[in-house]
């Protein structure tokens, strides 16, 4: 049987992925200990809430410095997917995936405000197309490159991003071995990373960003397996069975 | 693109599943766990389960098979019925339910809203709403769950939603009380106009009778998600064979 630590990094519902990884076969043990989480044959870095309270919990685990030296396969689901990349949009003084009751003033007003309502974006040209990662309100840990950004309401199509969707394939590795162009994912998000070289499949709401990612043995799916149905079990057993020698080749 | 969403309803009273003339003679229809997964099986999106003797007698309710069922499906799930406060909703959510429903108390209290989406975030936060036209005027009404203390309230139904966004509903569930039960498919006047000032995701509740009533609710009233009970329970429609026809007559399902 294979074996994996599932961080715990203080939000609800991990019991859910628990019981996913139990289904595809995994003996599963949660923890924020570092040196049981290096030992583990295979990690799972769970995720639900805001960015920026998951990252300041990481650090205070003393785990943002030590997550991207893990060199055994890591999948991080949802937020812990976005956690991967260099930074997230996702402000400080913004808790949440997504800000209540903002909807029909912001939906108006999304695309001329982006560069200049953040705080910390205050010194960014109002034309710059995007901030950097690196002046992002959070910071991440940096392991893909990349920022997540909030998902662009536009008529039709609604944030967030709730329900399920179609995979696009991107590019072929043995973690969607099986999966294809008609299976649907169950997702919940409001922010996401754009497609790059890295994407192995991707996902269209409004616009395209990144549903599944991998840079050498760090893996990411941007929506919920435990809540995938067959899709998302066939996501948790081809994890739990890659090897480091695998990863190597792809 | 994204799937729209076919959510089968399970009423459950004392931890089992019951089907009646709603909330009159009630009849065991088997345990939630062998529904879920029953459904799950045949393609349900979501489920949603209505704790239906919570709300209006105010009692806590056992809830141990949330837990049951969230460890054992592995599609999304709502838990609504009895929830009243922010330490109910976490206790469903911890549970691993992936959403929670409030009715009857957001209109008690409609801070709650405010308080569930800024603890757990607006994407596990629904309102449900009852409401009905009276005098050319959809209205909100309460504590439908009990025949006794239902009334008709003088808030409007467009208001109600408008505000249940503005404090930080993720989802809109609107049961159109007119339709519910009589299976002439569902009210696509009302829910067009809700639709025109629901920005977040609208779920149709009441008057599924047939595969075309959720054709029409999906092409007419543009909604996310359409929620039947009763013809599901009664095998009269199959989720598959739906979501074939709705698939051929041009609405995005997950196959």
């Amino acid at each position: 049987m294979s074996a994996i630590v599932v961080v715990d990094s203080g939000v609800a519902n991990i019991g859910s992925v628990v019981a996913a990884l139990e289904r595809a076969g995994a003996a599963t043990t949660v923890s924020r200990d570092w040196d049981t989480i290096r030992a583990a044959p295979r990690v799972l870095l769970p995720g639900v809430g805001a960015a920026a309270a998951a990252m300041r919990e990481l650090r205070s685990l003393g785990l943002a410095e030590r997550l991207p030296t893990l060199t055994q396969p890591v999948l991080g689901i949802c937020l812990g997917m976005q956690l991967l990349f260099e930074g997230s949009e996702e402000g400080a003084g913004q808790e949440r995936d997504w800000v209540p009751g903002a909807g029909a003033r912001e939906r108006s007003a999304v695309a001329v405000r982006e560069p200049t309502d953040k705080a910390s974006a205050s010194d960014i040209a109002p034309q710059s197309p995007a901030p950097s990662p690196a002046l992002l309100p959070t910071p991440c840990l940096s392991i893909l490159p990349g920022a997540i950004r909030r998902l662009t309401a536009v008529p039709g199509v609604r944030i967030p991003h709730m329900g399920w969707n179609a995979l696009l394939p991107r590019r072929a590795h043995p973690l969607v071995a099986g999966l294809d162009p008609r299976d649907y994912a169950y997702f919940v998000h409001s922010y996401a990373a754009a497609e790059d070289a890295h994407t192995l499949m991707a996902c269209e709401h409004g616009q395209r960003f990144a549903a599944i990612v991998a840079r050498a043995n760090f893996m990411g799916a941007q929506f919920h397996p435990e809540r995938s149905a067959a899709v998302g079990a066939l996501l948790l057993r081809n994890f739990l069975a890659l090897s480091t020698e695998t990863l190597a080749t792809c | 693109m994204i799937a729209r969403r076919i959510i089968p309803c399970l009423d459950v009273r004392d931890g089992v599943v019951v089907k009646g003339v709603r909330f009159r003679d009630h009849v065991v229809m088997g345990g939630i766990l062998d529904l879920a997964l029953r459904y799950r099986d045949q393609g349900a999106d979501e489920l949603v389960f209505y704790d239906i003797t919570a709300s209006p007698q105010g009692r806590s309710v056992d809830r141990d098979w949330v837990q049951r069922v969230a460890r054992s499906i592995d599609i999304p799930f709502c838990v609504a019925g009895g929830i009243r406060s922010v330490a109910d909703a976490r206790e469903v959510l911890f549970a691993g339910a992936d959403k929670i429903s409030i009715n009857s108390p957001a209109l008690e209290n409609p801070k709650l809203i405010d308080a569930l989406s800024a603890e757990f975030g607006a994407q596990c936060v629904v309102v449900g709403i009852d409401s009905r036209q009276v005098d050319g005027e959809y209205r909100v009404h309460q504590y439908t769950g009990d025949p006794g203390k239902s009334r008709e309230l003088a808030r409007r139904t467009l208001d109600w939603v408008v505000e249940a966004q503005q404090r930080g509903a993720g989802e809109i569930v609107l049961n159109c009380m007119n339709a519910d039960g009589v299976r002439q498919g569902y009210d696509l006047p009302q829910l067009q106009a809700v639709r025109a000032c629901c920005e977040v995701p609208l779920v149709a509740s009441g008057g599924a009778g047939a595969v075309a009533h959720f054709a029409e609710v999906f092409a007419q009233a543009d909604v996310d998600g359409a929620l039947a009970a009763s013809v599901f329970h009664s095998g009269e429609i199959e989720i598959p064979a739906l979501k074939r026809e709705l698939a051929a007559s041009g609405v995005v399902v997950r196959p």
